[in-house]
């Protein structure tokens, strides 16, 4: 053997046979060939969904996938917000009553309309002796009054 | 059969014929697969696990022999993929059953001794149990220089480590399986 000069330090291994001591199952070797050229030659399995996310799968189309994920979502939340800062705010439109009397067109206008914009303008400040004032000017029954209430 | 150098293969294989092609091939499978098949036998022990992965390794220098430069010799190359493949196995054996590595060599240790296609004296089996107890690269190392005779140059190119390293590792090997010979 060539490299025996590299066993002079080990006399028991120098002293072994080198034989291989495994085997094959017999005629191993004459078909290898003929199974891997079948292999190859083998369609492949794999659907056209597979072939095409086949690629999605690897790290780096990963990192990419989420790297653009995040950038959509980024943009979609500061476009939002610019939005928000844009957006004009509605104006307020105070109505009183005064307002749709004046208008000429209260007849238009639906009862319970009027009923809320009326409950909603009153001031709750004013004073009983105004409501008395009013009740009284109006002609109101005090018996119609207690019924409706 | 008379047998083709690397480079006249080479030379057929890129063939654009795909006879040509083919036949080429096959006599890269016989001209490598006994001395393939050892290589990696010697380091997975199990019969069907070592035509896996030379069925595996095969398959890859199909698909990669076109990209081939000739950079390094055929052989080196081939010999490369099928380290390559060996340790991955391992490695994947490794994490698929948690196993520790004292471990995954007790059970190769074993599988050495029930093995159908292992034929050994005692002496022999002891040798085998011996070159176990290496890791793996070492157990490379051992490997291609005393069964195989490859030279440290050719093994430079194929496991990627400076030659005097490789020395360094055989020599260190030698030692540590004298002692499991001897020693017991």
């Amino acid at each position: 053997m060539k490299n025996d000069d590299e066993l002079k330090d080990a006399p028991g291994l120098r002293g072994m046979k080198r034989e291989n001591p495994f085997t094959v199952p017999h005629g191993y070797f004459d078909s290898l060939s003929s199974r891997i050229q079948d292999r190859i030659n083998a369609p492949q399995a794999i659907s056209i969904w597979e072939k095409l996310l086949l690629p999605l799968q690897r790290p780096a189309f990963a990192y990419v996938t989420i790297t653009i994920a995040m950038l959509i979502c980024a943009s979609v939340y500061f476009t939002q917000k610019k939005n928000n800062v844009a957006t004009p705010q509605v104006a307020e439109v105070n109505i009183t009553a005064d307002d749709i009397y004046n208008s000429g067109i209260i007849y238009e206008y639906d009862e319970n309309t009027l009923t809320e914009v009326l409950a909603a303008n009153t001031s709750t400040k004013q004073s009983s002796t105004e409501l008395e004032d009013y009740l009284i000017d109006i002609n109101t029954d005090e018996s119609d009054l207690i019924n409706e209430l | 059969m008379a047998e083709y150098s690397d480079g006249e293969l080479l030379l057929q294989f890129k063939n654009p014929d795909g006879n040509a092609r083919h036949y080429a091939f096959n006599l890269i499978v016989k001209k490598y697969q006994q001395k393939l098949y050892y290589h990696i036998r010697k380091m997975v022990i199990d019969h069907d696990d070592t035509d896996d992965i030379l069925q595996n390794v095969f398959i890859k220098v199909w698909n990669s022999l076109d990209g081939f430069r000739e950079d390094s010799q055929l052989y080196t190359w081939i010999y490369r993929i099928a380290t390559n493949e060996c340790l991955t196995h391992l490695k994947n054996k490794k994490k698929r059953f948690f196993l520790p590595i004292a471990d995954v060599e007790h059970e190769l240790s074993d599988m050495l001794s029930s093995s159908d296609n292992f034929s050994a004296d005692k002496l022999q089996l002891k040798l085998q149990q011996a070159i176990l107890t290496l890791p793996e690269k070492q157990r490379l190392v051992f490997n291609m220089r005393y069964y195989d005779e490859i030279k440290y140059e050719d093994m430079s190119e194929i496991l990627g480590t400076s030659v005097g390293a490789l020395k360094a590792s055989y020599h260190h090997a030698v030692q540590k399986i004298e002692k499991f010979i001897v020693g017991d």
